[in-house]
């Protein structure tokens, strides 16, 4: 399969891919409602993370979480990975890795990153109360 | 505004078939499935992967990029129904296929 960064049989270099991402993303999770972090820093770092994952292995995926090599869980792990992990990074009001806040969100660091198995733990505990 | 574009010709394409093709400045993907003639963007919303080098499963189209999937008949993304691919109107009159181009004027 071709690869979708390069452009007139050229490499792109990572800055402008950078922002070729960037363009494809906000078009993705704008309806999810889901933005970037307003945390520049952040997002520039995690955009150039993705970028060396692309030119490694094919695709940008989340730099935070781990590949298994298989196809059907790996590309779950495409940024952006939100519609495969709604209820997760809904309850978080972002995403994994911090790329995306919820609209909500104008401190990025008042956000906690939740594991799934506490949220698990966490729902049933509720159910349980539940009269 | 919107017009009625040829097309092709209704035996071009076999049942369970897919065709890109490019009509008014539109990168179109038009399937048949189970008789009826499908339109959609030929263009995946995740990152512009052409949906024509997919793979069809009854009325779901699967991205051959990342495996986003969608339903041919209304567009929706079917992990997040906010996101759709534009889908476009068909129609057959005389053995021809027609479809049917927003803000194109014939």
């Amino acid at each position: 399969m071709r690869s979708y960064w390069v452009c007139d049989g050229e490499k792109m270099d990572t800055g402008k891919r950078k922002e070729q991402l960037k363009v494809m993303y906000q078009r993705v999770v704008d309806p999810l409602g889901y933005k970037f972090s307003p945390d520049e820093e952040i997002v520039d770092f995690l955009l150039e993370q993705e970028v060396q994952l692309e030119k490694e292995k094919g695709n940008p995926f989340c730099p935070c979480q781990g590949l298994t090599g298989e196809r059907d869980h790996d590309m779950k792990l495409v940024c952006p990975c939100i519609p495969f992990h709604r209820e997760h990074y809904d309850a978080m009001k972002r995403c994994w890795c911090g790329l995306f806040v919820h609209k909500s969100v104008d401190d990025p660091y008042e956000l906690q990153q939740i594991s799934l198995k506490d949220l698990e733990e966490s729902k049933n505990k509720k159910k349980k109360e539940r009269p | 505004m919107s017009s009625w574009f040829y097309a092709i010709g209704e035996n071009e394409l076999i049942d369970g078939g897919k065709m890109p093709l490019s009509l008014e400045g539109n990168k179109i993907l038009l399937i048949r499935q189970e008789g009826v003639f499908y339109a959609i963007s030929n263009k995946c919303p995740h990152m512009g992967c052409p949906l024509s080098r997919g793979i069809l499963d009854g009325h779901v189209i699967k991205c051959p990029c990342h495996d986003w999937q969608f339903d041919i008949r209304d567009g929706e993304f079917l992990s997040a129904r906010e996101i759709k691919i534009p889908v476009f109107g068909t129609k057959v009159s005389d053995g021809r296929v027609f479809v049917k181009i927003y803000g194109a004027v014939q």
